[in-house]
């Protein structure tokens, strides 16, 4: 004979079950939200550079539209400046989950306008804040218990980020190695099912199309494991330089009087315009150029000056305290980087070699692991991108080689030393726990 | 006896489920409609992306043909990337790359496009192309292969012959001459009956040294077209070729007057001054050995003059004293057949002798040693 469930028995099964529905629609809300912040995106550097942007177009458009953003984020939405990553790690771990329901709203809205402007950031970072933030809202509409509401921020963060990117097991390890900062967390069911909820959306709505176009990787020559892990050293260095310049940059504009916190988005625009005008390649996310990178149609010198030009349009984005991420940037900086080392290993190599597109790819990975410090995460995201199994030991070999560089010379993460700078302190402040 | 606090519970209870089934009602009714509203933008995004990819199409073609090579990669790249996998957009990039000469990233854009559409036979005709160019031989083989296994639309037969024909064409290029010829067989049986596509067969026949079917062919366009033209040069040249040198001067009078005039001349010659013709009396057959062996022995004096003292001047002095002893006999009326066959074969000699020595045969030179070699009489 069957035992009856006690009333407390009862009542944590309903709030499971509740948890359950709660997580898939979450998952599903996230991922809409990605979606439509990707596509508004897209609109509005439409709108705003149109076809063929005239010199005065590229060079006016970001610091004016920095006007107006910089307004909204020192008035209206001053939790929303930057990525959007550790603000949610800061509400998941300090603040019980707790994100206002401005704040998906006001990131959506200034991450439009800056990275739909042309500012170089990503949507990433930003679609991770919103989805966190959904999550937490509806958590506490619904009257969730505090440690429940808590739980629901991971799960929209995994939801966005799976949609954003539509690398659905990326995502749950992004959320559990950066979010909640620990990969045996019994969130992992919920996280995959928001995650999986998210994709489902995502690509009903915009087709399964991966995010970029890679050639077939093969490792032609034994010897060019070598190349990898050379990739990975120079990825590990890049990774340094950028968040060294990032932080002492931002260092900098935090320095500046109160006051000009309202312009300094601006400040960064104007600088953002004037590279637009020698570079627009640099412009907004630029996922195009990293398809082009990935498919062999950038020259060396071209992948060369991108690399640099990404980096430091990236750093003065940021820095001047616009809303959008550095996932995105990172990505940017690999591929062009990789690409850069695979076409000299072509050309100098004393054996056969694989495509440079292989290099781009695996760069991506070195940079993502060496600037974002999430080994797992980079490993998944670019095996998900590639689909192809064959690239996991050079990817495996780079992003290590990258993190370890990257963690020995800075020892603590980009997004906990960001946060230090704006005087909070995360209980664990080291690199995120792997295994 | 109830117990109103248990029952309380019970009620609050139930109204707290009440209130969540309601919540996540207005949620799922919420996710819905930002579902619909998502969509519809998506939509409209993408819409803007086809019209910009358009528009960056025509600016690249537009580049394109003007030979601005960069500008119009990088324009069809944007419309490439507005508009992933449409075939017009990589097909035109890739043809742009290759005008650039990066072959790596023309044959990258084609083998994207593959991916998408595995069974496009234009698709795999642009990778054949593009192997060609860089000279793999085996890529273009095995697209070319894939091509024409592919299943071609009934309207487009005629497209896929000519990507044999086009086959055909690089085998021949690549001297595979024997490959070429099974590849024409195989499409022999299937052709039309048009005079163009029998000529062009004809064509590649010649090319890969079958004359005989080749004059076949074009005499099976002739029959359908008897005043082509280049299709009389064309026969005109196989039956040269063969031999038949009165049906090469037969077809060559009526082609194009510049189309082999050089092969007209010489079977002409070949024709008029064969002393060894059917069909000609024994005083025509000794005018016509007198003639070669007058032009021979001119030819020879000519050339020794040139060459005073060289080593070959003494065979040339020997052939001399031959052929003036061959005209005595030939002025004696004594024109017998091992007289006619043993000037022809002296004749060629001569010829030979002094186109060693004094360098480019002419015209009539070669029609004398192709009279000889006509008749097994020519001394190489």
């Amino acid at each position: 004979m069957s035992v009856p469930a006690s009333p407390t028995q009862q009542i944590r099964l309903r709030e499971n079950q509740l948890f359950l529905a709660l997580t898939i629609l979450v998952g599903v809300l996230a991922g809409l939200a990605a979606v439509l912040f990707s596509v508004a995106i897209d609109q509005t550097t439409h709108r705003l550079f149109g076809l063929e942007p005239s010199r005065w177009r590229l060079f006016a458009v970001p610091p004016l539209m920095s006007l107006v953003t910089g307004l909204l984020l020192a008035r209206v939405f001053p939790d929303v400046r930057g990525s959007g990553v550790p603000q949610t790690e800061v509400a998941y771990h300090m603040q019980g989950g707790a994100i206002p329901g401005r704040v998906p709203l006001g990131k959506f809205v200034t991450g439009v306008l800056c990275i739909g402007s042309g500012h170089s950031m990503g949507r990433e970072g930003p679609s991770v804040q919103i989805g966190a933030g959904l999550a937490s809202t509806i958590g506490r509409w619904m009257r969730l218990p505090p440690e429940r509401v808590r739980d629901l921020v991971p799960v929209g963060a995994a939801g966005a980020l799976a949609a954003a990117f539509n690398t659905p097991v990326a995502a749950v390890l992004f959320a559990l190695e950066e979010i909640i900062g620990d990969l045996n967390a019994s969130l992992l069911g919920s996280t995959v099912v928001a995650s999986v909820a998210a994709v489902i959306v995502e690509r009903s709505i915009l087709g399964n199309e991966p995010l970029f176009h890679v050639p077939a990787y093969r490792l032609v020559h034994p010897a060019e494991i070598g190349a990898f892990a050379a990739l990975g050293v120079i990825g590990g260095v890049a990774s340094l330089a950028f968040c060294r310049s990032l932080l002492t940059l931002r260092a900098a504009f935090l320095r500046l009087p109160p006051w000009t916190r309202i312009v300094q988005p601006a400040m960064g625009g104007l600088i953002i315009g004037a590279i637009l005008l020698y570079s627009p390649a640099v412009k907004g996310v630029g996922y195009e150029y990293v398809d082009l990178a990935l498919n062999g149609g950038l020259a060396l010198k071209a992948m060369l000056l991108l690399c640099v030009l990404k980096m430091a349009a990236t750093v003065v984005s940021y820095s001047s305290g616009n809303a959008g991420g550095i996932f995105a940037p990172s990505l940017y900086i690999g591929a062009m980087a990789g690409g850069a080392v695979g076409m000299l290993v072509h050309r100098m190599a004393p054996f056969p070699t694989g495509d440079p597109g292989a290099y781009a790819l695996v760069g991506m990975g070195t940079l993502f692991a060496g600037i974002i410090r999430a080994p797992m995460t980079s490993v998944f995201m670019i095996f998900e991108i590639t689909q192809d199994y064959q690239i996991i030991v050079p990817l495996m070999v780079a992003n290590t080689l990258s993190f370890w560089i990257s963690e020995r010379y800075q020892p603590t993460p980009v997004y906990h030393a960001l946060l230090e700078q704006d005087g909070v302190r995360l209980r664990s402040s080291g690199s995120a726990p792997i295994g | 006896m109830s117990d109103p606090s248990g029952s309380r519970e019970v009620r609050r209870e139930g109204r707290i489920l009440h209130r969540e089934m309601v919540q996540l009602g207005v949620l799922a009714l919420v996710s819905v409609v930002a579902f619909l509203v998502t969509r519809a933008v998506a939509a409209g995004s993408r819409e803007i992306a086809l019209r910009d990819a358009e528009a960056w199409y025509r600016v690249g073609r537009r580049q394109l043909a003007s030979g601005d090579l960069e500008g119009a990669v990088d324009s069809l790249r944007r419309a490439a990337a507005r508009h992933r996998g449409e075939k017009t957009y990589g097909l035109a990039l890739a043809e742009a790359l290759t005008a650039l000469h990066d072959y790596d990233s023309a044959s990258q854009v084609l083998l994207n496009l593959r991916e998408t559409e595995p069974d496009d036979p234009g698709i795999d005709l642009e990778l054949a192309r593009l192997a060609v160019r860089r000279q793999d031989f085996p890529g273009a083989l095995k697209y070319y292969r894939q091509t024409l296994s592919a299943d071609w639309p009934a309207e487009q037969i005629a497209a896929r012959r000519d990507v044999r024909f086009e086959l055909i064409a690089v085998l021949l290029e690549r001297h595979q001459n024997e490959r070429a010829l099974s590849e024409l067989m195989a499409l022999d049986a299937n052709l039309p009956d048009r005079a163009s596509t029998l000529a062009k067969a004809a064509t590649l026949f010649a090319r890969a040294g079958d004359e005989r079917r080749a004059l076949a062919e074009f005499q099976r366009a002739l029959r359908l077209a008897p005043d082509d033209r280049d299709v009389l040069a064309g026969a005109g040249r196989s039956a040269f070729e063969l031999g038949e040198y009165e049906t090469a001067r037969a077809y060559l009078r009526r082609a194009p007057p510049g189309a082999a005039p050089e092969t007209l001349e010489t079977a002409d010659l070949v024709v008029t001054g064969d002393p060894l013709a059917k069909r000609i009396g024994s005083a025509e057959r000794g005018r016509r050995l007198a003639d070669a062996l007058a032009y021979a022995t001119t030819r020879l004096s000519a050339c020794a003059d040139r060459t005073a003292g060289a080593a070959s001047t003494g065979v040339a002095q020997a052939l001399a004293r031959e052929a003036q002893a061959l005209q005595t006999h030939v002025k004696n009326r004594m024109t017998d057949q091992d007289t006619i066959e043993a000037g022809v074969e002296l004749v060629s000699r001569m010829v030979h002798e002094a186109t060693d020595v004094c360098g480019p045969a002419t015209t009539r030179d070669r029609a004398l040693v192709l009279i000889a070699r006509r008749h097994g009489a020519d001394a190489r």
